[in-house]
């Protein structure tokens, strides 16, 4: 099966960062059992990373998403949102764009991973 | 990682049982192999890739991607040139201050993996250096750098660059083995490569030429490392303590076993496929059975005194006759198995003239009691025929062998009734078997080494104990190519045609098709005289006994321990384990562990009767021998009910209803008598014969080798007696069918 990468930039709402920081660290302190996203159950993903880029006098602050999985985008996603919807509507909603409805659409994350991937 | 795992899992478990230092690396493999083609609960799939496809893969690349190189090289100079003039102007320009320095970006050094995110601004001018130099490393990473490495770095599970806010920043995203540290010490050994692509960013050390200088001065590399550092909050790896180098072993351990398992699993449907079906419904299924979960058993020999009586008898009996034929599915084991076999005066007596009789080889016609048989055999003194309880020169004629199984007492004697004798025929001698478990009287767990019969074994099973079927059923061929001789009757004499024609002459029919030769005996075991000896010759030098060196000593003699664990596995103490595994406890050769015989005496009875490789041919030749001389074992426990005056413990005459089938008594049966176990130079030895059925008469020798001496037992006695028995020939369904006919 083909490794494929996906990175997924998005601008964090004003204010946001220092909420968002905590809401990962919290997330990354507890991999393993965070009540958000369920890492371990994911079969396709080989590493998957959250970062914020920080703010600085140029370049407004930015969320990554990084991960590398095998297959292709579309079951990569469907993977994503069916072990990690909690985690991404909690994410998400905290950067610009994300869609009110959440992941609780699928179609609408996939839009905004994609757009940002593209 | 499952399949390392699961090997890891199969060897501890393994080794819980027996000692696995024992083995060749090679030996190993093959156990591991068998463990997976068993099925064990995961099954190594081949890689989607293979190393040499991708290798080859390589090659190619190289070649398709020589001419664009030659025609791009033209424009490396200019490039190189034009770096440089960047070089010397910002040279001038001091760096830029970090943006951020962040204490949390190190992760735990002790974890074999971790995450490293740089982010750093693009030099200005610098961005179509930047990106011929990525577009080229990005093609490089796709045809040439595909066998796990970047330019010589084996540590980089993943790595990307991804240019940001309109190409004025640059984003490194990375997944490697080690910490920090190491990681960058790996970049700075590389050199050039990191070199060529963060020389085009700001606050990197300077680049000679783009590719010089740069990340060798590692202090200011680590720090403008530091500097760039983003911290991931979130890191997630899905194995977290498998390096690169772990998951190249692993990849390695699973595809070269997941070929060895293809092979085997090749190999065995190469060794089950028969060139001629077997008809299962024509072979008698003690063949292809043991009847092992019918516990009680009865061998009646009858002898006919009314040839009508009899082929009325034989006609009531046949839907009776157990068959090999496969069960239905959800079809319960038969709680009663028949099955009967002829001497050859019980066969003359039912019709085969001395033409057909003339077509059975000569010492099936001449019997177990002959003189001449009785030298091959070995049954001289107390075991000589004149001595017999049946079937020998002073006893009652036989002519069938009746054998009854059941699952109970009971069950045997109603189905002794169902069977019964009519008139015409009378029951000469009876002996009754009550298994209580797979010891034989001696206290060894018995029945361990049986051949299976390709064509009729339903799994795979080691190369060396499937035998092609024409050593146990007539009309298949042997291992040497060949076909035994088939009796045979004239075609006349089958009217009806059922039984198969003789291939080669249509005069004649194939009476012997699908049957095979039976070989009985009544082997009293003298349990008594064998432990007292065992004793006596273990005594301590204060005249106690020794019950270890007792138990190691009977071990020796038969070259397993009681529990059937054999010594070239457990040399030092029985294992019960390892006895109880069917597959293990079977599965060794004497060579390669054990060739000195100092685990397992080279004149013990497993050794002499099964010699494996360990004939002075050679390994190789020796396995092939060793399948030319093969019997499948039917034996049962007896215990008579009376007391005896000769042998037996506690007065009881106990022994083996000793029952082999082949399909050459010359070559299988009596070879392995004469040639093996009573043959006093047999595999370089000296005046031994087989310490346990030899035919010692108290003046026996036994040499339990060592180091540095070897320890010789003298006085050995004949410690299993032959108290009667016979050759018989067990026929087909239809050679059954065709005796009850009348010819």
């Amino acid at each position: 099966m083909r490794q494929n990468a996906l990175t997924v930039l998005t601008s964090i709402k004003p204010n946001q960062v220092v909420a968002l920081d905590s809401l990962l660290s919290r997330i990354g302190a507890n991999l393993a059992n965070n009540g958000l996203i369920r890492f371990h159950a994911m079969t396709r993903v080989h590493f998957a990373a959250w970062m914020i880029l920080p703010e600085d006098s140029a370049f407004p602050a930015t969320l990554v998403l990084e991960t590398t999985y095998d297959g292709d985008l579309e079951e990569h996603l469907d993977e994503l949102i069916a072990h990690g919807s909690e985690a991404l509507d909690a994410v998400y909603c905290l950067c610009e764009g994300y869609p009110p409805s959440g992941s609780k659409k699928p179609s609408a994350i996939r839009q905004i991973s994609e757009d940002a991937f593209g | 990682m499952a399949v390392r795992d699961e090997s890891g899992r199969y060897l501890d478990q393994e080794s819980k049982k027996w000692s696995l230092d024992r083995l060749t690396e090679e030996q190993l493999r093959e156990k591991l192999t068998a463990h997976f083609v068993r099925g064990a609960a995961i099954r190594p799939e081949p890689s989607p890739v293979s190393k040499a496809k991708l290798y080859w893969r390589r090659c190619r690349n190289v070649v398709l991607l020589f001419t664009p190189a030659l025609l791009f090289a033209p424009f490396g100079l200019p490039l190189l040139i034009l770096a440089r003039i960047h070089e010397l102007r910002e040279a001038k320009t001091p760096n830029r201050p970090p943006h951020q320095l962040d204490d949390r970006i190190f992760r735990d050094p002790s974890c074999a993996l971790n995450h490293l995110t740089t982010l750093v601004n693009i030099k200005p001018g610098r961005l179509f250096l930047l990106k011929v130099i990525l577009g080229v490393y990005e093609i490089l990473g796709k045809t040439i750098f595909i066998l796990g490495g970047i330019a010589g770095l084996q540590t980089v599970h993943f790595a990307r660059w991804i240019f940001l806010n309109n190409n004025r920043r640059l984003l490194f995203l990375s997944n490697h083995d080690g910490s920090w540290s190491s990681y960058l010490g790996d970049f700075s050994d590389q050199g050039w490569g990191v070199t060529s692509i963060w020389s085009n960013t700001e606050g990197f050390p300077p680049a000679w030429f783009l590719f010089g200088a740069g990340c060798r001065d590692i202090d200011a590399y680590a720090q403008w490392s530091r500097q760039h550092n983003v911290h991931a909050q979130v890191w997630y790896s899905a194995y977290p303590d498998e390096t690169i180098l772990n998951l190249t072993r692993d990849f390695e351990l699973r595809d070269s076993l997941c070929k060895a398992v293809q092979g085997v699993e090749r190999k065995a449907a190469q060794l089950l496929r028969v060139e001629a079906p077997i008809d299962r419904s024509d072979l008698q299924g003690m063949i292809a059975s043991g009847y092992d979960h019918l516990d009680y058993s009865r061998f009646l020999l009858v002898r006919i005194e009314n040839v009508d009586c009899a082929r009325d008898w034989l006609r009531s009996i046949l839907p009776e006759i157990t068959t090999a034929k496969l069960r239905a599915p959800g079809e319960a084991r038969p709680a009663t198995c028949l099955n009967l076999a002829f001497t050859s005066a019980g066969l003359a007596k039912l019709g085969l003239a001395d033409e057909a009789m003339a077509t059975f080889p000569r010492e099936f016609r001449m019997g177990m009691a002959d003189d001449e048989r009785s030298v091959v055999l070995g049954d001289t003194g107390s075991s000589a025929p004149r001595n017999w309880q049946m079937g020998g020169s002073q006893n009652e004629a036989v002519h069938i062998l009746v054998m009854l199984y059941s699952t109970s007492a009971a069950g045997l004697e109603d189905f002794t009734r169902k069977c019964a004798i009519l008139q015409g025929l009378h029951e000469v001698f009876r002996v009754n078997s009550v298994r209580h478990d797979m010891n034989e009287a001696f206290g060894f767990r018995d029945g361990i080494s049986q051949p299976s019969i390709r064509g009729l074994a339903y799994k795979p099973v080691a190369e060396e104990s499937l035998l092609k079927p024409g050593e146990f059923i007539l009309g298949f061929e042997n291992e040497y190519g060949t076909c035994s001789p088939v009796p045979k009757i004239p075609a006349a004499r089958d009217p009806v045609n059922l039984l198969p024609p003789d291939p080669k002459d249509s005069a004649w029919r194939e009476f012997g098709r699908n049957g095979t030769y039976l070989v009985f005996r009544k082997l009293s075991q003298d349990v008594e005289g064998f432990w007292k000896f065992i004793v006596e010759n273990t005594k301590r030098l204060d005249g106690t006994g020794d019950p270890e060196a007792q138990e190691l000593l009977a071990a020796k003699f038969l070259g397993r321990w009681r529990s059937g664990a054999p010594l070239v596995l457990a040399p030092d103490k029985d294992n019960l384990a390892l006895g109880a595994d069917k597959r293990l406890n079977n599965d060794f050769q004497f060579m390669t562990t054990d060739a000195k015989g100092h685990s397992c005496p080279i004149g013990s009875h497993i050794r002499r009767s099964n010699p494996r490789d360990s004939l002075p041919v050679g390994p190789a030749q020796s396995r092939a021998a060793s399948k030319r001389h093969r019997i499948i074992r039917r034996g049962r426990i007896y215990r008579e009910p009376e007391p005896e005056l000769q042998g037996g413990s506690n007065g009881r005459d106990q022994g083996l209803v000793f029952i082999a089938l082949n399909a050459d008594l010359r070559r299988q049966f009596e070879f392995i008598q004469q040639t093996w176990l009573n043959n006093p130079n047999c595999n370089g030895l000296q005046g031994e014969k087989d310490p346990l059925i030899g035919d010692n008469d108290s003046s026996g020798m036994f040499t339990v080798q060592g180091s540095p001496t070897d320890q010789r037992l003298h006085g050995l006695s004949r410690f299993v007696k032959v108290k009667g028995g016979g050759y018989f020939f067990l026929p087909g369904v239809k050679a059954l069918t065709f005796l009850a006919g009348g010819i």
